[in-house]
Order: structure tokens, then sequence, then C-alpha cells
């Protein structure tokens, strides 16, 4: 096990370069259409319709987003509860894409929501109608997107204390040690919220039993939800880390990300076993190849599982899960995983309670939700360049600006 | 890497408990909503329509909804094809087989036990006097989870709209007669008033199902014997007759079992959190060990390294 | 002739060769047939081929023939003048007792085989008919005799067609129609209480002119008139179609002359032509026209059997009753979408496998160096 170097320090190097611009660009498009469904309604833009009323911003943004973001948690759980302080290095990365993804789940739904200047009804306990999920998701979501950007406040502080400016030094200075109190209470929080509301991402379609497929519907689909987020965390986390070694000046220990994989792989054998066996346990496997179109869903839900399988070999051989290139497969197939079974549930396997109705998402859905990633990857790599936020930062004597440039 | 392990399963279990199944048959007695006789609904016979539409002009009047354009062979029509957010209710028709067919009107069905109510953020959905499914503008995000969750799809939402709204059937509660009593107090449905043949009726439950009942054993030779919504998704308020060996899933009503749509979901939610004793235990549990944990890796560190900077 | 004379009283004798043409022409309209066979039948007439009618009356209210001498295009002076020769007609005959009898059997006799017989009213069969004589013959006996030579009959009005009025239950007289009696020969039933008066011109005149029966339903009615239901062609039908009802009789929606359907209007189930064919010329002039819900007397199934203000199966809903089906279509597929979407997910695909594969020969150069 090699030495982990505790110390993050921002990779520094101009933000603007022509990728970044290309992100602005991205966002810019993404910018356009929320102003256009703003004056001219959801279905302005959006393929939506009365079949189908949640489209890709719901599996995609919201869903996927925080399963990304689950990076966060799932580290922190291993970190400071498991007590596996090995992982400590890529816990504040981990904690930055988290903010970002869940802040951009978070502003994804508002965009969404038909009636967004109604939100006011998620602070305002005396008209909670706790029977629902949703309620449960609104809530402990925006705590949790709150809870994040407190989690990232020490790097800031850090950065502070040792700031030109005498009064970012002095409040730096004043806060950090405080902060560093607390944030024992705070990571339990930070742990304890997306448990709650990542099952509860799944626990939203307990309710239609008759209009999700039988593939996908189960009373267990919080646990399964929960369990899939801890495989995309990890799994995020892999990538992140192995992309931002390969674009900017830093090192990453290759060894302790493919135990990382190895974590991800049993997560998954749980997730299967618990999948495959609810399913055959509870007939709803024969069920749902006696229905309709049984073809369609199978093959998603085979391609589901093929995917999980893959993952999961590719991890089990220690040869495998500790060659870069595989464990960079192996972790995009984990995502992609993940974003599979949040699609399938979430569209794939819905069937509107009137058949007729079809669905496949707009251009303009499609070009949001890409501004929506860009605006994360471009505020994430704007802070990782100008806080300290990932370690093994290699710090050259006189950065030159062009070499980084080049490289983001 | 053992103690880890064992730990990790301890989480899973954590979470298993929180999350574990009721037994499916408890779960209705602890339900909220139960039919009361006095409930009000209606009652609709595909086997007395006769299609003419007067429930879909009329209920566009009472609830001053706009015209459905619909563009049939280059005229234009205000022909709903279906409920949408400028359609309540609709009359369709439906191939019932053997050359024949069946009308049918589909409008909200005011489930006793609604999912739509189960899932909505704050009560913009809620049961209303009478056991109506009412809608309240003020608390909607227009998140339209009520649309994922209502197993008929019934609520509409306003696509084209700036400043949209949920749209469904509230059994014209707006138009009810303070001054009657009996079912007409509560609310007052237009289709109903102007059915030509009562093919669709308004009532209390207790009224309606008298109806069915007697309909029933007047030509039982007529009638599928099941009346759909008696108990169906733990019971509707709107309930329907049709004819002989014409199945309702041809009309569009899913077979859905006797229990409501909340009832084993929110059980496994309520089980979950329960005077949120789970999450309040977990977080006590979490800080502890964090706070140990922490602990325990300064004290090492200040072994080691000395106090970190 | 007697007849002639009692029409020489109404002041139409005596007609050009050319009003008579127009009379032709105008009967022939009014009745749907081409106008060539106005002149056809003109020709007829001058040839001295008139159709002989004879006209019997059972178990009635004469109110068939009442509606046929209101109708003035052609009116029934012409009618009887120019374009048959009504020989015998109890109602409308001046002569009398004997006088009446020796018409009838001149008639009969004279042109056997080729005279029309027009029934007016219901066959009593019970107690051997005892409930309607005329000249100490059962009505029975006196269809049988003069059906015999007849070259064709016609029932006209509900009763003569299937019993009609007299046939409501209890039915104490055992009224059937003249089909259930006469068995041997094809009878044209033109029900309707009274009859819609051009419905006999049309078959009376089509067989003068060429000798043929119309086209007949298997209730033995006339195609031509009653092929379609009265709701089909019902000047109220938009009000239907939109679902304006009147609710009772006096109420606004009744004064702004909605749809009759709810106050027990049986046009939907009724086969007549009375919504295109209105009484006498008169435009309006049915029932559903003054605010009367149709009876549906035509229909034996319907008229004095159905209560008066109960509501009916409508027979075939037609357009522009379009009706969605229950499933109904909604959404779009945008090609252009669908191939960013391809594009994206391609892209981020192919961009893992280059990383990955990159980065294992990235390994793998490590290795070597390593090693």
């Amino acid at each position: 096990m090699s030495a982990h170097e505790h110390v993050e320090r921002p990779i520094g190097g101009p933000i603007l370069t022509p990728g970044f611009y290309l992100l602005l660009g991205l966002i810019a498009v993404a910018l356009v259409t929320v102003a256009v469904r703003l004056f001219l309604g959801l279905g302005a833009v959006t393929a939506l319709n009365d079949g189908y009323p949640w489209g890709i911003w719901k599996p995609l943004n919201v869903v996927t987003f925080t399963g990304v973001a689950a990076g966060a948690y799932a580290v922190g759980l291993l970190t400071y509860v498991f007590n596996k302080g090995e992982y400590h290095p890529f816990v504040r990365s981990g904690v930055m894409a988290g903010a970002m993804g869940y802040t951009l789940a978070g502003t994804s739904v508002v965009v969404d929501l038909g009636r967004w200047w109604n939100l006011w009804v998620v602070m305002w306990p005396p008209v909670y109608q706790i029977n629902s999920v949703l309620l449960e998701v609104a809530v402990c979501v925006t705590l949790y997107m709150a809870v994040l950007w407190v989690e990232t406040v020490p790097a800031v502080l850090e950065q502070f204390t040792i700031s030109e400016y005498p009064i970012l030094r002095r409040i730096g200075m004043k806060y950090l040690p405080a902060m560093r109190k607390a944030l024992p209470f705070i990571i339990a929080l930070a742990i304890l919220l997306p448990t709650m509301h990542q099952s509860s991402l799944g626990g939203l379609y307990m309710i239609t039993p008759t209009k999700l497929h039988p593939f996908w519907h189960t009373y267990w689909i919080p646990l399964l939800f929960l369990m899939s987020c801890w495989t995309m965390g990890f799994g995020s986390v892999v990538l992140i880390e192995m992309i931002t070694t390969w674009i900017w000046p830093r090192r990453t220990d290759v060894k302790l990300l493919s135990r990382l994989g190895k974590v991800a792989m049993w997560c998954l054998v749980a997730w299967t076993a618990l999948r495959l066996g609810d399913l055959v346990v509870s007939g709803r496997l024969a069920k749902g190849f006696a229905m309709d179109r049984a073809g369609f869903y199978g093959f998603w839900f085979f391609l589901e599982i093929a995917v999980t399988l893959a993952a999961i070999l590719i991890f089990s051989q220690k040869k495998l899960r500790e060659n870069q290139g595989w464990l960079f497969g192996a972790s995009c197939l984990v995502v992609f995983q993940g974003a599979l079974y949040r699609f399938d549930t979430y569209l794939t396997g819905y069937m509107p309670a009137r058949p007729g109705a079809v669905y496949f998402p707009s251009i303009w859905e499609i070009t949001n939700s890409i501004g929506w990633a860009a605006i994360g990857i471009a505020v994430y790599v704007a802070m990782v360049k100008r806080f300290p936020l990932l370690s093994g930062v290699v710090v050259k004597k006189q950065p030159s600006a062009k070499r980084i440039a080049a490289a983001s | 890497m053992s103690f880890g392990r064992r730990t990790l399963l301890t989480g899973l279990a954590v979470a298993g408990a929180a999350t574990a199944l009721p037994a499916p048959a408890e779960a209705s007695s602890t339900r909220k909503y139960h039919r009361k006789p006095d409930d009000v609904g209606m009652l609709y016979d595909t086997t007395l329509c006769v299609g003419c539409r007067a429930c879909v002009t009329k209920c566009k009047e009472a609830n001053n909804l706009p015209y459905d354009k619909t563009e049939l062979d280059g005229a234009v029509y205000d022909a709903p094809e279906r409920l949408s957010g400028t359609t309540k209710n609709v009359i369709q028709v439906a191939d019932v087989g053997e050359g024949k067919w069946s009308f049918m009107k589909a409008q909200c069905m005011h489930c006793v036990d609604p999912a739509c109510v189960s899932v909505c953020m704050a009560h913009a959905l809620h049961k209303s006097a009478g056991g109506v499914v009412a809608y309240k503008p003020a608390t909607c995000v227009g998140c339209r989870y009520c649309q994922i969750g209502c197993p008929f799809d019934v609520p509409k939402f306003e696509w084209t709209k700036a400043l949209p709204l949920i749209v469904k059937c509230e059994l014209c509660r707006q138009r009810a007669k303070p001054e009657a009593t009996g079912a007409l107090a509560v609310a007052n449905p237009a289709c109903c008033e102007v059915c030509p043949r009562e093919a669709v009726i308004y009532g209390t439950v207790a009224e309606l199902q008298e109806v069915a009942k007697r309909r029933m054993e007047e030509s039982p030779e007529k009638y599928n014997s099941k009346v759909y919504g008696l108990d169906d998704g733990g019971g509707t308020q709107v309930m329907y007759m049709t004819a002989k060996g014409v199945e309702f899933g041809k009309l569009g009503l899913p077979e859905l079992g006797h229990e409501s749509m909340p009832a084993t979901a929110e059980q496994v939610q309520h089980t979950t959190y329960k005077w949120f004793a789970a999450p309040t235990l977990l977080y006590g549990f979490l800080a502890f060990t964090i706070y140990r944990n922490q602990k325990k890796e300064q004290a090492a560190a200040a072994h080691g390294h000395g106090e970190e900077k | 002739m007697s007849n002639e004379s009692s029409l020489s009283e109404s002041g139409a004798a005596g007609v050009s060769r050319r009003d008579f043409l127009k009379v032709c022409t105008i009967a022939a309209g009014a009745v749907g047939l081409p106008a060539w066979a106005g002149e056809q039948m003109a020709a007829n007439a001058a040839a001295g081929a008139k159709p002989s009618v004879i006209w019997l009356h059972f178990q009635e209210c004469t109110g068939c023939s009442e509606s046929l001498l209101r109708t003035s295009a052609p009116d029934v002076a012409e009618l009887i003048l120019d374009l048959i020769s009504l020989d015998y007609h109890e109602t409308l005959m001046v002569a009398a007792g004997y006088q009446a009898e020796e018409a009838l059997h001149k008639a009969m006799t004279e042109k056997a085989g080729k005279y029309v017989l027009v029934v007016e009213g219901a066959i009593p069969t019970k107690l051997d008919g005892i409930y309607c004589r005329v000249a100490g013959k059962t009505a029975q006996e006196s269809l049988a005799e003069v059906a015999k030579n007849a070259a064709a009959v016609v029932s006209i009005g509900s009763c003569a067609s299937w019993g009609g009025m007299p046939s409501a239950e209890p039915n104490p007289t055992g009224a059937v129609g003249v089909d259930k009696i006469l068995k041997t020969k094809p009878v044209v039933n033109l029900p309707g209480c009274p009859a819609n008066p051009y419905n006999l011109l049309g078959t009376v005149l089509q067989f003068a002119t060429f000798g043929t029966l119309p086209a007949l339903d298997d209730l033995g009615r006339p195609k031509f008139a009653y092929a379609r239901t009265i709701h089909e062609d019902c000047q109220r039908r938009p009000h239907f179609d939109a679902g304006r009802f009147a609710q009772k009789f006096g109420d606004e929606g009744h004064r702004n002359g909605y749809c009759l359907y709810k106050v027990g209007c049986k046009g939907p189930a009724t086969h007549a032509n009375c919504s295109i064919n209105h009484f006498n010329e008169m435009v309006g002039a049915w029932p559903v026209g003054v605010g009367a819900p149709c009876f549906g007397c035509t229909e034996q199934a319907v008229g004095f059997r159905v209560p008066a203000y109960s509501t009916v199966d409508v027979e075939r809903p037609t357009a522009p009753g379009t009706y969605p089906g229950i499933h109904a279509a909604q959404g779009v597929v945008s090609p252009l979408a669908t191939g960013v979407a391809g594009l994206v997910g391609g892209a981020l695909i192919g961009a893992g496998y280059v990383a990955s594969k990159k980065l294992a020969s990235k390994a793998d150069e490590v290795d070597k160096s390593e090693g």
C-alpha cells in the first residue's frame, strides 16, 4: 500500500481554455431552451406528453446525475464509516463532483417543474403531504445539496488561509478550525441523506405496479436503487480520478482505484443477486415474458444484466482490474449500468395506462441535458483549478501556462 | 478486510430492515381513506350510452375548457381524442369484437384511496367533501408525479402554457347546489345532468350501487356481471357497467386487483420512516462512528507525523 | 263516372296538354322519379293507360286519405283526374250503397289483373273478423276478393302495414297487417301514421309508368323512402351531435329547437323519409319540425309499443360522429432528435472504448518499462 498524500492542491492554470469555451457554448444552447420553456411552456421544447409525463430530464439529469454524484456518498461511506482512510484522497474531488451533480439535478428539476414558482412548498412543512415519496426526495435532495456545498467549504477556506488578500486569510484562519470540528456531524448527515433519497428515487415507482413492467417493478426497488447508487458512485470516482490524471499533471494510485473497483464489484454482485432473486421468486420474470412486447422489454432487461455481468467479470480478475484500460472500461460499464437501470425504470419499462403514447426526447431535451452536464464539468474544472480539491497534484517549479492549457 | 466486509454487510442489513416488506394482507387495514356510503360518484352504463357526446360538450361548457381542435381530412372539428389539458371528459369507442363496439366515457375515476393523492407533495390533489378527488393549484409544483402514479392515466397537464395547471375532472364540484340535500349538495356533474339516457348518473355511492344492482337483477342477460370500481384498485367512486361479453380491459380499464395502489407502496414507506426512527438511529450511528474514527485517526497522526497543519 | 263529377266541383277540370305535362313532371319530381318519367307518364295518360286504383278501408281513421287529400303538387284532383283512375274509394266517392258496390265490381271485372289495390286499415282476425264489415263482408273476405285479380297491392299506413294502432296491446280485435293475410301476392308496405302521401304517389306512379314496383326492404317497405332513419337526415341533428337537448317540453332548449331525443324522439330507430319529404309541401310540416318527438309510427317494434317519452338506441351512429378509440395516439419521435441521441450515445461509447484502449496500451508500456 502506497503512502497516500493527504494534501490536496489546486491544479492552477488558466480557466478559459478552448475546451472551456466549448462548454460555455453548450451551456448557452441549454439556457436558450430554458428561456423558451419559461415563456412557451414545456410542450414547446420537450417531446413530453400526457402518456409520458416524465422524459429524459428525470432519469438522466436527475437520477443519473445524482447517481454519478453519489461518488461523494459512496467514498464517504467507505472512508468515514468503514474507516478506510486510504480512500481519503478521493473524498474532496468526489464531494466537489457530488455538489455539482446534485446542484445540476436540483436546478434541472426546477426547469422540469411545470409550476416551479410553487417550489416553496418543499421548504414549508405545514403543507407537507408526508406520504409522498417525491416530497421525501425533494426535501432530502435540497438539504443534501446544501450539505455537499458545506463540505466543500474547508477546501475553500484552506485556500483562503494562503490567499494574498488579508481579509480572505483572516476568514480562512477564523472559520477553518470550527469547520473541521463540525465536519463529522455534517459528514454523518451527508451519508444519511443520500441513503434516504437514493432509495426513494426508486421508491417513486412503487406505486405503479400496473404501469411499470414486471421486470422492473418491485417493492424492493428502494434498496435496488440504493445499492445501484453505490456502484455508480464508485465507478464515477474511478472515472473522474483517471480522467483528471490523464488530462492534468497529477498522479493517482491505480492500485487503490482498482480496489475501489473490487468494492464496486461486490455491490454489483449483491445488487444482481437481489434483482434476479426477487424477479424469480416473485414470478415476475415469467410474468414479464408472458406479456405483450416481451421482446422489447426483454432486450433492455438482458442488456442491463449483460452489462452488469461484464463489469463483475472484469472487476473480479485481479490482472484486468489492475490494468488501467480495463479498469477504466469496467468503470464506464458500471456507470452505464446504473444509468441503464435508471432509464429502464423511468422510461423504457414505463407503460402508460393508455397505450398509444410514444416518447423520444426532442433535440432540445437532449441539448439541454448536454448543456447541464457541461455546466457541471465547467464548474468542476474551474473549482479544481483554483481550490485544493485534487490530491497528488504534481507541483512544477514554474508550470507553463501553455502546457496546461493544451493538456486540458 | 474481513472487518470491512462484515461492517458492509451490517450496513446492508440496516438498509434492508428499513425497507422491510409488509405482508400484503395487513396493508389495507391501515388505510386512511375508506369507502363511505354517502361519498358521491357516478355510474356509467355502456349499454345505455348512445354516443351523443352531450356530456363532452356540456363538460367543456361547465368547466370553461377551450375547443379541442382535431383535424380530420383537412377539416377542423372540436373533437377531443383523449383526455387532455383541454378535455376532462371524453366519449371513446371500443371495438369489443365480433363486429360489435361499445362506447366508453373516460374521466377521473375518483378513487376511494387515490394514487394521485398519495404521491402529491403538498395536497394539491386531495380528497375533498364527498370523497371527490379535488385539485388545488396553490400548492401544485407541476411535478406531474400524479400522472405517473394514476393507474388510469387521468390527470393531464397543460403542456403549452407558461403557467400550466393539472387538469382533471373534479365532478363539477363548483356546480354543487349548497341548498340541495344529498349528493347534489356536494357536486353536480354537468355530464350527468345532460345525459339523455341516464347512461351516466350521479349520486351517492350507496345509491349508485343500488341502481347497478337493480339493473343487473332486472336484466341479468344483458350485463357483464361485474361492476367495475366496486373494489377495483381499492374501489373507485365512478363505476362502470357494460354489456355481457365485453371485457372492461377493452374499454381501457386496467385490472388492478382489490387493493388500492398506495396501500403497499405507502406501507413500505411508512415502515421505513415510522416516527422517523430508522433515519434518526442511522444518523446517530453514523455520527458516532465517524467521530470515533476521526478521533482515532487524529491520535494516530499525532503519534506519527505530529499535528496535522 | 261518379268520381269525375265530384272532382269537377273542385274546379280542376280541363287542363291543357302543356299544363298536364307540367303536372306529370312535378309529380315525378315530388316522388323522386327522374324528370323524363313525367313525360312518360303524360304519354301513358294520353294513351288512356291510366292505372285503375281500388281503395279499401278497414280498421283505421282515414288519416292516410286525409293526408293524401292535402297534397298540392300534384294535388289530389290532378292525381285522380289525370294520372290515375280512382275507381273505388269509400270516403272520396260520391256514390253510396249498391251504386258504390257496383263501381267496385265493375272495376274488378273490367280491369281484372290491371288495377292497383290500396288498403288502408288493419284487418281484424279474432272471431272470424266480425269487428269490421262492409257490405256484409268481413274485411278478410273483401281483401281476399279484391286482391285476387289485383296487379299490385299497396298497404298504406301503419294499420295496413303491420296492424298499427288497432294492434296495440292488448289488441282486442286481433288486428294484423295485409301481408299477414295475403301470402300469395307481393305487398308494398307504406307504414306511417299517416303515411307520407308522396310515398304512395311514388309507388303508384312508378307502377303506372313502368309497370314495376319499387325495391323493397325486408319489411316490404320501398327502399326509396324507408332505407334511412329519421335521425340521419333530421333538421335537428346538429343539436344531437353537439349534445344540445330539450330537457322537457316547453323549456328553453325546446323553444330553441334543440334535439328532441331526450324527450322521447324515436327518430334514431325509425325508418322513414319524413325528415326529407315533409308533409303537404309545407316546410317543417312533420312531427319533429313542429317540436313533437318522432313517435316511431313506421316501425312495428316502436310505434304504439315503446312508451312515448322513453328513449331508444341509436341504430347507426353516423358521420360526423367519429369517435376516437380507447387508446388514442399521442407524442412524436423526431428523426433529428433520434439522430442526435444516437450520435451522442455513440460518441460516449466510442470515447469510453478508445480511452480504455489507450490506457490499456499505456499500462502495457509502463509494465514493460518497469519490467
